[in-house]
């Protein structure tokens, strides 16, 4: 349960190796000795901290269709929490028509698993009547661009469904935030040629705190970008292939 | 019929910094037709909700409401009120002094209900003289989450764990209470000045020989020294009113308080403001001589809506006891806020005598201090976890119908009788169908 201050007692990430879920953990509020818990692929061989946080470290794979609920309902069956992080992203090869199943998988990972997990916990959280979630959705899923469009795609349909509940769930004292973050250094990207506006993981898991304590439900990480996204969703093709 | 309206209402805590949605009912018969859904979340019974936090808020639950419990009978031969859980203080007040009698221990407000003062074992100005709320309460129904009714008494452990229980152990519903027969409601008032805390304590320990109620204002803002005012008081006798004719002390039925109007939205108590009040407290005139009981007893009720001062992030009281008579550990809590920067726009001192006899009672031989700081104060999270350590160390707690910032660590070391009353919580209410935001938040269910 919150507290007067609205810090967080018990905070949930799935997706618990992700760098920018992680940060976003250490720059929200808790209350002192807050319950964590990190949901991810082999987690517990990680060395994961947060300060004056318990961690509890699950092990939990999002394509296994039967723990893919199950382990999230137990835990909500114990207790109420007040942010869950949906933090699950696979990034994959660039798109190529003729590696389809890999393309399935960036499909299943980012959207179909992801969006029935939201929609479990958006409706376990409607249940208690209080709760935050903060889906990190991504700039790719503004306008497809020829090296990411399959995880465009998929994360579209995820910023999608989530716009959707959070209509749905309006006046339910359920909130739901929408981070879109343009290129971010960690883990994933690595490797990959820096877009402009990069951020470090730590910045943008400070932004993604911040985030959530405004009025504004849906917000691009770092800030800037939401003009630049707004250029560029208005630009015809002609023109931004040429900058491409 | 379909009802299209949400049958959720927004509940919040007189502080205002907990908000809920909860479905809120006037009896159990109607507790059938909630889904199965909601009474997942359980049940909580409330009154009306002058606790400050969220002991009576149940996010996506019940919240049984007493306002229809509203039978009072006061039988004079025995001295004993028969009431409604829904009466109030100040209806009690009323009804008994009719008869010549009044209640032994009233809060600072005569807005709570009798079953708010129990759950949370309340206590008054007159602490060290009378004890708590419960100590004046013979026996209690209580509606368990069946909805059948039990009766307990005073020697009970189901009494001791209801009393200062929170609501978590049952629905009360009637109580039997012990008056006080007075002579007339009125009471001989005595104000003294103090300039520093060590002077404050001593003036405090000093009047209460003579004056059964007493409590003091304290300054904590400027200079953060202590100063203030010692209010001391007791009944007077028909003599000395009779004396002084134009002392209006009748008793209306239902008081009308002033509204202030357009508050709410921001919030008016910045340090500043804080400061001057302060000020302006502390150099009004002191009084000496009569004055009616309900103003003497509640002060703050001429205003109804005060707590909107503190507009849209409310404020926090933070009211903790600590069990020794040396002035060290409130100069420390100066010395705290001060660092900080803290300063609280109401602050009450007060000594007390002798504990509660409920499992959760609040109150412990020593000083307790309550003080209300707006929500959006600069490093209040960090003063208050200092606060809550040396509280520990030093054998204090915190008052859980005030509390909205406890953490479950800090509460299981303040209350050293929690796992006594675990075991009547498991033993009475096996599902944990009593349940609320703070037995939420603080694992007590
Ligand atoms: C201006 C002001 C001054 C105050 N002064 C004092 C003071 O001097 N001394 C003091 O001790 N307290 C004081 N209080 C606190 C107040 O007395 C308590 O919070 C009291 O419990 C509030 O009663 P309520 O009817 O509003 O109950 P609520 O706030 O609605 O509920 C409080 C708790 O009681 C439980 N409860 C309520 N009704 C029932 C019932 N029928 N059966 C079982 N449980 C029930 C609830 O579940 C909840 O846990 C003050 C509060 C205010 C706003």
């Amino acid at each position: 349960m919150l507290n007067a201050l609205k810090q967080f007692q018990n905070v949930l990430l799935i997706g618990g190796k992700s760098e920018i879920g992680l940060e976003t953990l250490r720059n929200v509020q808790m209350v002192a000795n807050a319950k964590v818990f990190l949901l991810g692929r082999q987690i517990e061989v990680q060395d994961i901290s947060i300060e004056g946080a318990q961690i509890f470290r699950l092990n939990y794979d999002i394509s296994d269709s039967a723990d893919r609920i199950e382990v999230i309902s137990k835990l909500m069956d114990e207790m109420d929490f007040d942010l869950v992080v949906l933090a699950v992203g696979y990034l994959g090869n660039q798109p190529n028509l003729s590696t389809l199943r890999q393309n399935q998988e960036i499909l299943n990972l980012n959207f179909n698993h992801s969006a029935e997990v939201l929609a479990f916990v958006a409706h376990r959280l409607k249940v208690q009547k209080h709760g935050k979630v903060l889906i990190l959705s991504s700039v790719a899923s503004v306008r497809p661009r020829k090296g990411n469009y399959v995880y465009g795609a998929a994360k579209a349909g995820l910023d999608f469904l989530a716009r959707g509940l959070q209509l749905d769930l309006e006046d339910s004292g359920v909130e739901i935030y929408i981070a879109r973050p343009g290129f971010v250094h960690s883990r994933m990207t690595n490797g990959l040629i820096p877009a402009p506006f990069a951020i470090s993981a730590e910045k943008a898991g400070e932004l993604c705190a911040k985030g959530i304590t405004k009025s504004k439900k849906v917000f691009y990480v770092p800030g800037v970008l939401r003009f630049v996204m707004f250029i560029v969703s208005v630009l015809p093709t002609r023109i931004l292939k040429r900058l491409n | 019929m379909i009802s299209f309206r949400s049958p959720f209402t927004h509940q919040m805590g007189w502080g205002r910094t907990n908000c809920s949605l909860g479905i809120s009912l006037d009896n159990f018969e109607e507790l059938p037709g909630v889904t199965q859904e909601v009474l997942s979340r359980g049940a909580i019974p409330s009154g009306r909700f002058r606790s400050y936090g969220d002991s009576a808020l149940n996010s996506g639950g019940v919240n049984i409401n007493s306002n229809k419990f509203k039978k009072i009978d006061i039988q004079t031969d025995k001295g004993i009120a028969i009431c409604g859980s829904g009466v109030t203080i100040g209806e009690l007040e009323f009804a008994a002094h009719l008869h010549g009698f009044l209640p032994a221990v009233v809060p600072g407000t005569g807005y709570v209900t009798l079953g708010g003062a129990f759950a949370s074992d309340i206590h008054g100005k007159s602490q060290q003289s009378k004890g708590n709320f419960s100590d004046h309460v013979t026996q209690i129904t209580l509606i368990d989450s069946h909805g059948i009714a039990h009766e307990y008494t005073s020697d009970s452990a189901e009494f001791k764990a209801t009393a200062g229980g929170m609501g978590l152990t049952g629905f009360i519903s009637e109580l039997h209470i012990l008056l006080e027969a007075v002579e007339i409601p009125v009471i001989y008032q005595k104000e003294i000045r103090v300039k520093s805390l060590k002077e404050m304590l001593s003036s405090l320990v000093k009047v209460e020989n003579e004056f059964p109620f007493t409590v003091a204002w304290i300054d904590l803002s400027g200079k953060y020294h202590g100063r203030g005012v010692v209010t001391a008081g007791r009944y007077a006798s028909k003599d000395e009113v009779r004396k002084k004719y134009n002392l209006d002390y009748r008793f209306q039925k239902h008081d009308k308080p002033i509204t202030i109007p357009f508050l709410g939205r921001v919030n008016v108590m910045k340090k500043f403001m804080i400061r001057v009040f302060n000020s302006l407290w502390y150099h009004k005139p002191v009084k000496c001589g009569l004055i009616s009981f309900r103003k003497f007893m509640h002060p703050l009720d001429s205003i109804s809506n005060w707590n909107l001062l503190y507009g849209k992030s409310g404020f926090i009281q933070y009211q903790f006891v600590i069990p020794s008579l040396e002035s060290d550990f409130l100069e420390e809590v100066l010395l705290i806020l001060r660092e900080f920067e803290i300063s609280s726009a109401v602050t009450v001192l007060k000594k007390f005598g002798r504990g509660g006899s409920g499992y959760l009672s609040f109150p412990i031989p020593g000083w307790t201090l309550a003080m209300d700081f707006p929500a959006g104060t600069k490093n209040l999270s960090k003063a208050i976890e200092i606060l809550d350590r040396k509280l520990i160390a030093n054998g204090g707690r915190v008052y859980l119908t005030k509390d909205s910032l406890l953490n479950i660590d800090a509460m299981k070391n303040m209350y050293n009788e929690l796992e006594e009353w675990k075991q009547m919580k498991r033993k009475m209410d096996p599902a944990c169908f009593w349940q609320s935001d703070q037995s939420r938040r603080l694992e007590l269910c």
